[in-house]
């Protein structure tokens, strides 16, 4: 039972990072975060929906007060289960991004032919996806490697 | 003191059982996870906010804060639970319990330094946002008292202590910020912050 208790609080904490992020990520102009990327108004209803839908379902079936030497979860075990699913929200909110805007990423304003090096941070997440960014980057350094080596 | 301390609890338990809307809603508030849930969410979301990386920065240290600040106040809640044993209300009264019965001790609370802690560090940046989570943890703390498992003196020692947990934390993050700011630059070259 107390696994249970553990799945759903889990759960819960998973469908509220990703409304967290998606509303942060609207706020934040952080485009390539986004699921609907073209509905930056529409997304920031759905993530509040989705932030009320997760508190209802984890609350209204009835009372979650239970002692952590029960069936409840203690401090501990509550911030690692916490920085679990959140983590898992945010890598699963940027892997599926980066797939579903694809094609919008690719064009990102940065030539690695020019030999600057891409963008640093989240900051660069508003003009491409996660994926674009982490390959710009590999290629950068993969490139550096390259020039060092020939030198 | 003890006795207002005591009439207060009493006054606020009073109200407790006489509506089955209002048990269910502090049911839910003086919930272990509601609270606090709620509050590390927002320091979730602050560590991506901000319209530069300058900005996101700044958000990133009050997330470092208050994760600090959570783990001083914790510490310091277990050093006064070890110098002072205070048995919880349910114990002391017949009163409705709306909470399933604690063993530790009642003195301070720790529910209160925690979100006083995170409201502390963020309302250092952000005043408003700040101040809707002392709001949040000051309803937490009511809603204890409510539930019948604190005193109010319970909850404002756990509060003073959050306080005090989150200010220390900030000072650090501080002194040492050459640490967070090396350590997010390594964050930022792999688009996590």
């Amino acid at each position: 039972m107390q696994t249970a208790f553990l799945i759903e609080y889990i759960a819960w904490v998973f469908v509220s990072t990703i409304g967290v992020l998606q509303f942060v990520a609207v706020q934040s102009k952080l485009w390539g975060l986004l699921f609907l990327r073209s509905q930056p108004k529409a997304t920031k209803i759905c993530s509040i929906l989705l932030l009320v839908f997760a508190f209802i379902w984890y609350f209204e079936p009835g009372d979650r007060n239970q002692p952590d030497t029960g069936l409840g979860l203690d401090a501990n075990i509550q911030a690692f289960w916490f920085t679990m699913s959140a983590a898992a929200a945010a890598g699963t909110t940027l892997a599926l991004t980066s797939i579903t805007n694809h094609g919008w990423g690719k064009k990102h304003g940065w030539d690695r032919r020019l030999g600057e090096a891409p963008p640093i941070g989240l900051t660069w997440l508003s003009q491409t996806t996660y994926f674009h960014a982490i390959r710009a980057r590999m290629t950068h350094r993969g490139r550096r490697a390259v020039d060092r080596a020939g030198k | 003191m003890i006795e207002l301390d005591h009439s207060v609890m009493l006054w606020l338990n009073g109200f407790a059982g006489n509506s089955r809307l209002a048990d269910s809603v502090m049911q839910a508030l003086v919930s272990d996870y509601l609270s606090p849930v709620l509050s590390s969410l927002v320091l979730l979301g602050l560590w991506f906010s901000g319209s530069s990386n300058v900005e996101r920065y700044q958000n990133q240290l009050v997330t470092l804060t208050g994760g600090i600040a959570i783990g001083f106040s914790n510490a310091m809640v277990m050093m006064v639970n070890g110098l002072i044993f205070r048995e919880r209300p349910f114990v002391d009264y017949d009163i409705s319990v709306h909470f399933y019965a604690p063993t530790d001790s009642s003195f301070p609370a720790n529910s209160a330094s925690v979100g006083f802690a995170i409201a502390t560090a963020v309302w250092l940046r952000h005043r408003r946002l700040g101040s809707a989570l002392y709001v949040l943890a000051a309803i937490w703390g009511l809603a204890r008292v409510y539930a019948g498992v604190h005193y109010p003196s319970d909850i404002f020692a756990g509060a003073v202590i959050g306080v005090i947990g989150a200010l220390l934390a900030a000072g650090i993050v501080r002194i040492l910020a050459f640490i967070p700011r090396n350590v997010f630059k390594a964050f930022r070259m792999i688009y996590i912050a």
